[in-house]
């Protein structure tokens, strides 16, 4: 191994002087062998290439891997665990539904008495509505009705929304109900 | 300088191990395909160098390739030859970029950029030392390329992996004796390249 340490210097240096590696080799009277300066020029020629990309592609494999299996991840959940998602939602709406029905039920049937209303001691955190109305108009435009009378038509859509919040149990549900009402509206003639 | 450490030795090394490895691994075992990539990532990057004539190209290719591997080692029919499978891979990347890249001439022309970098890294204390690095990397880089596309995957294998010609020809599907051949040509031409560039110089 020192002699060819010694070998490859020698290369160098004659190198820069101008001189070739044939000449060189010839000059340290070497065999052209696996090991001749050819071979060692070409060897630390690729190592310098590519010994620092050594080990890039198990890196790149194992983060490849990895975030595979994170992607993965939801899908490989137990059937129980998939299965519990569906209940869960199932189960919200459900329970949302009730609560609609208990708060809106209540409301509209006869006014709870003062002798039923809760104490302070029986404090109960009830769940959360919220009811709003919006509406638009549009002009339908004029129309003859069957009697030969001109009419204007507007169109009245309404959206009644009721959200419904239960803080104790972080439920929420909202219900839509859509109103498209015809107004006719008789025009004066003159 | 110590001779390359030599990962891959096809000959010597069991081919039940490669092929227990590749079973493993169609088994979507990740440890099993990370040892064969550890175990043939050299011998990828001289093939994919061959082609591309630069450290960084090839090492991207090979990166895709060992990925692509992957996705599709249940195609590989016979595990004992993971070897030239995956340097198939790799070779058809590595001309699928070549193809692409229309500047690839410029890649070879500053070869030794790479190199160079690589020394600007190192911080030499000698620059006269560097330089003459960097000139012999850019003339060997050039002495490569002048290679033929059969011929450089041999010289890069045997003088980077330090594989035998039996070897050589188990990857690149040639028989030994042309493995041979081919690599005493290629040395003679090299010879000539590399002593009349520093000639010239």
């Amino acid at each position: 191994m020192p002699d060819l340490e010694k070998l490859l210097l020698s290369c160098r240096e004659r190198m820069i002087r101008g001189q070739g590696i044939e000449r060189c080799v010839m000059a340290e009277n070497k065999p052209i062998e696996e090991n001749d300066s050819l071979a060692v020029v070409m060897r630390e020629h690729l190592t310098t290439e590519l010994d620092r990309h050594v080990g890039k592609s198990q890196d790149r494999f194992r983060r490849f891997v990895q975030e595979q299996s994170q992607e993965d991840r939801p899908l490989r959940l137990p059937a129980g665990n998939r299965f519990r998602g569906w209940v869960f939602s199932v189960t919200g709406a459900a329970l949302a539904a009730c609560l609609g029905f208990l708060m809106v039920g209540p409301r509209s049937a006869a006014p709870i008495q003062p002798a039923q209303r809760p104490t302070s001691s029986t404090r109960v955190d009830l769940p959360w509505i919220q009811q709003t109305a919006d509406s638009q108009t549009y002009d339908g435009g004029t129309y003859i009705d069957a009697n030969g009378n001109p009419v204007r038509v507007l169109h009245e859509m309404q959206w009644d929304r009721t959200r419904w919040f239960d803080q104790n149990q972080q439920l929420r549900a909202e219900r839509v109900v859509p109103h498209d009402n015809v107004v006719y509206v008789k025009m004066k003639t003159y | 300088m110590e001779a390359p450490n030599r990962q891959m030795t096809l000959a010597n090394e069991s081919s039940d191990s490669t092929e227990s490895l590749v079973l493993r691994a169609r088994e979507r075992d990740a440890d099993a395909f990370a040892e064969l990539i550890g175990r043939y990532e050299r011998t990828a990057l001289a093939v994919g160098y061959s082609v591309l004539g630069n450290g960084e190209n090839a090492s991207d290719v090979v990166q895709e390739a060992f990925l692509r591997a992957w996705q599709r080692i249940g195609e590989l029919k016979e595990p004992a030859r993971f070897a030239t499978w995956i340097c198939g891979i790799v070779r058809n990347l590595a001309i699928d970029q070549c193809r692409r890249d229309k500047h690839r001439t410029l890649a070879i022309d500053f070869g030794g950029a790479n190199a160079l970098a690589a020394c600007d890294q190192r911080s030499s204390p000698d620059p006269l030392h560097e330089l003459s690095s960097r000139e012999q990397q850019q003339i060997i880089a050039k002495a490569l390329d002048s290679l033929d596309e059969i011929s450089r995957p041999i010289v890069v294998l045997r003088y980077y992996e330090g594989l035998s010609s039996k070897e050589i020809g188990q990857i690149l599907e040639l028989s030994p004796q042309a493995v041979d051949m081919r690599l005493s040509r290629a040395r003679q031409q090299l010879r000539e390249m590399l002593a009349g560039s520093n000639a010239g110089s």
